[in-house]
């Protein structure tokens, strides 16, 4: 009982800075101009997080795995599977049968490549998924000649349309994928290893883990939840472009950080990350009611996310 | 002799000039006599803000830190630069203005990342978005020019190479008086081990401070180099430039875990990174796969130039010390 108590004020002392943060965003936005907080635009502020709430789990995965772990390939895999996807099934709903699926396990090979390259050569991840990401991004020119991809599937418009009552049909989904993931990270016996090779890889090596499997596979489920988020993506937005989802790498390593997981990797969960999206979704939706120029909204959403970077995750002293 | 030998091939720029050199020939057989007064001067004015910007990058790597807001620092420089140039103001008041700014910028990524103890790549990130923001305020769209005499004076300068000679000149020599001086030897004891450093009597904080400082002022040069040659003003001009400096950074021996790295090896990296580009122009001729060529020629780079420095400083090292390995 004790124990569970305990555990029960982790999981609040993690996620209650960006409750906090969310809301007072809401009430600011509310005074700023009202009728911000009503059903319909929070419930639209949601959808839009959730795509990249599909981003930041398989993020969350990567930066547990520890090592200084952090895949900076997801922009450019999301870009891919949303402009090469969808134009696969040349705008037929049956299509997505095997294109998803496809692109599903494209991208966890991409990954797996990923995590070879730092487990197995000890690589710095950041640069070996930078240059994944570059990688991936000379693909999706040769293969589209950067034309824009048009023919989409009517299913995956549907995800954006309000189905039950105001909530979207991508946020149910993403919802029940974010508490399975959960579940998977929390109870299964690979999320505890997982957990275990973040905390010292040397000590999960030395109880018998196969730390180097372990780790790839984290890498390779980033790679593939973001093919994933692609599709949602397009679904969302409508239409597909070259590099339209350049923005989500850092944003969802800042959201994953905000949500409570420590880039040091062996701490953390995946809701954590969904609340960090939230939380940026809504700061760029404030500054965006308020009528501001792009290059304002920009400065200042970084000016307010070094805010909170500064209340949420600052390193411990030196000096003991 | 041969330990001064031994002491050359443990320099961690040692594997980045054999890739610089190997590139060098490559090209020479793939198309020959490429290396004309007019390459050196177009490779110098499009790639030597990389080159720059690489050696500005290797310092707060070395000191164990991270930045991603170089490309933020150095599109805010160019659109200040065009928009007092556009006023009419003198060149020189332009250019202290520009370095004020990315002096600027510099203590604020310093300030959070050395003080305020934020983890370094979120810092930059934030400020990043922050630097480039103001620059596309200032200039939402791309316009403006250099005052016709200072670019006659760029492209005349010493015998019509160019002056980004003379500034990649300046940064070399900043370079080699920080490596010098005693804040050279207190960087790369905070990269290799800051609680260490920290009790042996080094304020941390503030050698952190000063290597983001620094960096910025690298940057600034840079910018400015740019933003001559380009004659214009952009908000996202240097957008793809940060990741690429941290590449060749990688490939110049640098370790991103800090400590060990020189500038110059960056430089070579950063030059092998451009030379890349006109060797896979001569090999790929389908110009929708040149990218993805390029992408995969920085990939093995990167693990080539990573696997060989490991080999080389562990084969080399000193009593059986291992140097150059990453820390678990």
């Amino acid at each position: 009982m004790l124990r569970k108590i305990n555990k029960n004020n982790e999981i609040i002392r993690n996620f209650l800075p960006s409750i906090i943060i969310i809301v007072l965003m809401l009430l600011v936005g509310n005074i700023l101009t009202p009728g911000f907080t009503s059903a319909n635009n929070v419930f639209n502020i949601i959808c839009k997080a959730s795509v990249l709430t599909i981003v930041c789990i398989g993020q969350a995965f990567v930066m547990i795995s520890g090592n200084s772990g952090i895949d900076m390939s997801v922009g450019s895999i999301m870009s891919c599977a949303a402009l090469l996807g969808p134009s696969m099934t040349q705008g037929q709903n049956i299509g997505l049968l095997w294109s998803l699926p496809i692109f599903l396990i494209l991208g966890f090979l991409v990954g797996v490549i990923n995590g070879l390259c730092i487990q197995k050569f000890r690589l710095p991840a950041l640069v070996v998924t930078l240059c994944m990401g570059i990688v991936v991004d000379g693909l999706t020119i040769g293969f589209t000649h950067g034309k824009p991809s048009l023919k989409i599937p009517d299913l995956l418009l549907e995800l954006g349309i309000p189905y039950l009552g105001r909530m979207r049909l991508l946020t149910i989904i993403v919802i029940v994928l974010l508490f399975l993931m959960e579940l998977f990270l929390q109870k299964s016996k690979y999320g505890r290893q997982l957990f275990l090779c973040g905390s010292n890889q040397n000590v999960a090596r030395l109880s018998g883990l196969r730390v180097n499997v372990i780790v790839v596979i984290s890498y390779g489920i980033s790679a593939m939840m973001a093919a994933l988020a692609g599709f949602a993506l397009v679904g969302y937005v409508g239409s597909a472009q070259l590099f339209m989802a350049d923005e989500y790498t850092m944003l969802s390593v800042a959201s994953v950080v905000i949500g409570g997981t420590s880039l040091s990797g062996g701490k953390g969960g995946v809701i954590g990350g969904a609340l960090g999206a939230f939380v940026l979704f809504l700061l760029t939706s404030i500054l965006t009611v308020l009528g501001l120029p792009d290059g304002a909204r920009i400065g200042i959403e970084g000016l307010v996310l070094l805010l909170i970077l500064m209340a949420n995750s600052r390193e411990s002293k030196l000096r003991i | 002799m041969k330990s001064k030998l031994i002491n050359f091939i443990r320099w961690p720029a040692f594997v980045s000039l054999v890739l610089l050199v190997s590139l060098l020939i490559i090209n020479q057989i793939l198309s020959p006599g490429y290396l004309n007064k007019a390459y050196i001067t177009n490779f110098l004015g499009s790639n030597g803000p990389l080159i720059m910007s690489s050696i500005g990058l290797s310092i707060v790597l070395i000191s164990g830190g991270m930045d991603i807001s170089v490309d933020g620092i150095m599109s805010l420089i160019n659109v200040v630069y065009i928009t007092l140039s556009e006023s009419g103001m003198q060149t020189i008041l332009i250019l202290v203005i520009c370095i004020l700014v990315g002096l600027f910028c510099g203590i604020i990524n310093g300030l959070f990342v050395g003080y305020l103890r934020i983890t370094p790549i979120l810092t930059t990130f934030a400020t990043s978005s922050l630097f480039s923001g103001i620059a596309l305020w200032i200039m939402p769209s791309p316009r403006g020019s250099v005052p016709k005499g200072l670019l006659n004076w760029y492209y005349s300068w010493l015998g019509g190479f160019g002056a980004p000679i003379l500034f990649l000149l300046i940064i070399v020599i900043g370079w080699f008086i920080i490596r010098k001086s005693k804040l050279g030897i207190m960087l790369y004891a905070v990269g290799a081990n800051k609680e260490n450093s920290y009790l042996s009597g080094i304020n941390v904080y503030r050698v952190q401070f000063i290597s983001y400082v620094l960096a910025a002022l690298f940057y600034t040069i840079s910018a400015i180099s740019m933003t001559t040659y380009f004659s214009g003003g952009d908000a996202t001009v240097a957008s793809a430039l940060t990741m690429k400096a941290i590449t060749a950074c990688v490939i110049g021996g640098v370790l991103l875990s800090g400590g060990v790295g020189d500038g110059i090896g960056a430089a070579f990296g950063a030059t092998s990174l451009g030379l890349a580009i006109t060797t896979v122009l001569a090999i790929v001729k389908n110009a929708f796969f040149q990218d993805f060529a390029s992408g995969v020629l920085m990939l093995i780079a990167v693990i080539g130039c990573t696997l060989l420095n490991r080999y080389i400083a562990n084969k080399f090292s000193k009593k059986g010390v291992v140097i150059n390995a990453e820390k678990d």
